[in-house]
């Protein structure tokens, strides 16, 4: 076919042009709105404690490092309490559900919930990271129990 | 050893910039021989980094624990398999097996430079050279696999035990070689741009590298998704982590790319947009491995690194320099492929480009994911994290919209389709989705997003039967033939749009499974004595007892469980959870009874301790249709594939 007898008129191409921007907004409208409510911040324990009241109510995200001898596991009721320790500054936590795999003394964790009035923080999602020196690697995830939906 | 083997990198480093040269020099002279000395150098550079892998595997297997990573991957005890599968266990072993895939590539895309159109060869064969030159200088500085320790340590770390499993031997090599196979789109694309070429000469041969590239990085995806079901233990097989999204958007803007690709074949439609999109999925192979090994982005999952990585330099600096040279050549080339035809409102071509914004829509939306922490690090100084449920909204309603588009585009005809045909022609699909809401209304299923989404599919299902029964019909009529005959006949002669109708129904079936394992999903934790039983959905578990076995490199601790259903017994599981002496901490193993209806997962939370265990019991549904229509996808591609099978014209 050749290129010249083809030759697109103008107000085709508007058409075309048009309807493809239409379904582009939508797509970038529907990305941006789901942004709404799904957001969590990443806080250090001193921002979280700086934060005061305000944070008491917002989903945050906090790191350090497992203290040892804080931790303390009660298979039967699920319920998981520790210290993460970052720096002088160290958050008690609360946690229930699994104990994941690499949960011990010195292990990375991150943990993601609410921190409450009492300065205890109640996690609802624990993760680890391996020690570096197994670089290549798996680190188990638990989640809280989700309320079930369905049945 | 090792030394010979880090020559041999050396040796690649430097066949490939002497070809990169000597076939810019032949493009630019038009002499035939220099491109064949390029030619010649860039196999001495393959057959070098074949030598490296080669040897690494030497060492591994003779254990010399003087090289860095053989320390590091291997320890005597460990199985045969897994001290192949150690190969691209770490990161410079798994840098050197996708430079060992894509020198596969490139030998045989050498050996088939006589299916490409006149002029173009001599620059695909200069940026070949240049992503060859590009690996191997990696393998030199940032990512030698052959680093010697000054002595030699009496034993190896070895693997880590999570990464002993089936799905982790093949789930790197295979998704590596999709993003191998991806180079040769984008170099076609490239030698396109920069010679002017807009023929469609050579798009039949693309089409299969293309579809090849879709298949293996489709299958790498689904197969780590596998990995992680039935090793990992949390009882899900995709969490949304970075590591794990990055290599999804290739694959989105790489489905993308096909069905332009395909439609190009029949029509000259979108090609500049075709070109964009086969660079970006090149591209975004690339920052997936910046996300999983740079240590730039957050990692939830199975961060490799820590801290930003020395590659991760080298990985952006490749990035943003073939984006921007990508880009100009775009900008230069921006009157060339301008054949753009009419597209009408309702036609294949225009439901076409509505796919086409959605899947690089979605893909947008999993790159925004990745990056948002970083952007709002830089907009509001912290660093702002997006939830899973913030995909799940995304993808909800514009995997919908695709499910709905596969429905009507195969009845949508080229250039132009009347509203009245289509819609006696969505007859059939309309009644048959109304059809199973009712019936799984009936069955009890009141979740309204469930009951939707599957009348969706069966929308798109029934449209795609139903047009293959209509064409099996017609041959048998035309041809006199009976309909098996005609079945097997015209699969014959039309393996291609077969194999595409395969591969839809695949995509089907996993969105069934997806959709039935995220909306129908039953959890349990419970703390069980000998004898006490837990019931979940409509099973029942029974504790029966635990062994305790000491074995090398690790201790097991294996739950017997007897599982009924209603009061009927139908079975034992056995999840364990192990503990690893190298690593010193348990890893669980879980037990999974799978039927066509729904699994039931258990994994062991924490051996027997004053004579309880603690058990997380999972019931999921529909899971086995993802792995199914994995199958099912697999299949649909070779048929698709197959030699003979591009002689029809018929596309999508």
């Amino acid at each position: 076919m050749s290129i010249e007898k083809q030759h697109i008129p103008e107000p085709k191409r508007w058409h075309l042009l048009t309807g493809g921007a239409i379904v582009a907004l939508v797509i970038a409208y529907l990305i941006l709105s789901s942004l709404q409510g799904t957001t969590i911040y990443a806080l250090t324990i001193s921002e979280l404690r700086a934060r005061g009241p305000a944070i008491y109510t917002q989903p945050v995200r906090v790191s350090g490092t497992v203290d040892g001898n804080s931790i303390f596991w009660d298979a039967s009721t699920f319920t998981l309490r520790f210290n993460l320790v970052d720096g002088e500054e160290v958050l008690p936590v609360i946690y229930r559900g699994t104990r994941p795999d690499m949960f011990r003394d010195g292990a990375q964790a991150l943990v993601e919930g609410k921190y409450q009035r009492s300065g205890v923080f109640e996690a609802t999602k624990l993760l680890l990271k391996c020690p570096s020196k197994y670089e290549a690697a798996a680190t188990m995830t638990a989640e809280h129990p989700e309320p079930t939906s369905g049945k | 050893m090792a030394y010979i083997g880090y020559l041999a990198l050396l040796l690649a480093l430097l066949a490939s910039a002497y070809c990169a040269m000597a076939s810019t020099w032949g493009a630019y002279t038009g002499r035939q021989k220099w491109v064949e000395r390029g030619e010649n150098a860039l196999l001495v550079g393959s057959a070098a980094i074949f030598l490296a892998t080669a040897i690494l595997l030497h060492l591994l297997l003779s254990r010399d624990f003087q090289v860095q990573y053989v320390y590091a991957h291997t320890s005597s005890y460990q199985p045969t398999l897994y001290v192949f599968s150690a190969l691209w266990a770490g990161q410079e072993g798994s840098f050197l097996l996708w430079a060992l895939l894509y020198s596969a590539v490139v030998a045989i895309v050498v050996r088939q430079r006589r299916h490409l159109p006149n002029g173009l060869w001599p620059h695909m064969l200069t940026i070949f050279a240049v992503i060859h030159f590009f690996f191997a200088l990696l393998l030199v500085t940032v990512q030698n696999p052959f680093l010697l320790y000054p002595v030699r340590p009496m034993e190896g770390a070895g693997i880590l035990p999570a990464l002993e499993n089936p799905g982790m031997v093949i789930h790197p090599p295979v998704l590596f070689l999709g993003y191998a196979v991806y180079s040769v789109p984008f170099a076609f694309t490239m030698a396109g741009l920069i010679t002017g070429q807009v023929q469609p000469t050579g798009l039949s041969w693309l089409r299969r590298w293309s579809l090849m590239a879709w298949l293996f990085l489709g299958l790498g995806i689904l197969i780590g998704a596998w990995w992680a079901y039935v090793e990992l233990g949390w009882g899900g097989y995709w969490a949304w982590d970075p590591v794990e999204s990055a290599s999804l958007i290739p694959w989105l803007t790489g489905t993308a790319y096909l069905h332009l690709l395909l439609a190009q074949e029949r029509q000259a439609i979108f090609k500049r947009w075709t070109a964009t999109l086969a660079i970006a999925t090149f591209l975004l192979c690339f920052f997936g491995t910046l996300v999983t090994r740079g240590g730039i982005i957050v990692s939830d999952l199975h961060g490799f690194a820590q801290s930003t990585q020395p590659i991760a330099y080298y990985l952006i600096g490749f990035i943003l320099v073939v984006a921007a040279l990508s880009v100009a050549l775009l900008y230069l080339r921006r009157d060339l492929p301008r054949d753009e035809q009419e597209i009408e409102p309702l036609s294949r071509e225009s439901s076409l480009l509505i796919t086409n914004l959605l899947f690089v829509g979605l893909g947008i939306a999993v790159l925004l994911g990745i990056v948002f922490p970083h952007i709002s690090q830089i907009v509001w100084g912290i660093r702002i994290f997006l939830d899973s449920s913030f995909y799940n909204r995304v993808f909800a309603p514009l995997a919908c919209g695709l499910i709905l588009l596969l429905g009507i585009c195969p009845l949508l005809g080229w250039r132009k389709s009347s509203p009245q045909k289509l819609l006696l022609r969505l007859r059939i699909p309309i009644a048959s989705a109304f059809a199973l809401g009712v019936l799984l209304f009936a069955l009890g299923i009141r979740h309204l997003y469930a009951l939707f989404s599957f009348a969706l599919i069966a929308f798109a299902a029934s449209t795609i039967l139903g047009e293959l029964v209509h064409a099996f019909a017609t041959r048998s009529r035309l041809h006199a033939e009976s309909l098996f005959t005609a079945i097997a006949s015209s699969h014959r002669s039309n393996r291609r749009r077969y194999g595409a109708r395969l591969v839809h129904l695949a995509i089907l079936l996993i969105a069934m499974g997806v959709i039935g394992s995220s909306l129908y999903k039953t959890e349990t934790s419970v703390s069980l004595a000998r004898g006490e039983t837990a019931t979940i959905q409509n099973y029942t578990l029974c504790y029966e007892g635990m062994e305790v076995i000491p074995e090398a490199g690790r201790q097991r601790h294996i739950a017997t469980l007897a599982v009924y259903r209603g009061s009927s017994y139908i079975g034992t599981l056995k999840p364990e959870k192990n503990w690893y002496w190298n690593i010193a901490n348990y890893l669980t193993e879980v037990a999974i009874r799978t039927t066509l209806v729904d699994d039931l997962y258990v994994a062991l939370d924490w051996p027997e301790e004053n004579g309880r265990a603690t058990f997380r019991i999972y019931v999921y549904s529909l899971v086995i249709w993802i792995w199914i229509g994995g199958g099912l996808l697999l299949l649909g591609t070779l048929i698709a594939l197959w030699p003979g099978a591009d002689r029809t014209s018929e596309t999508i």
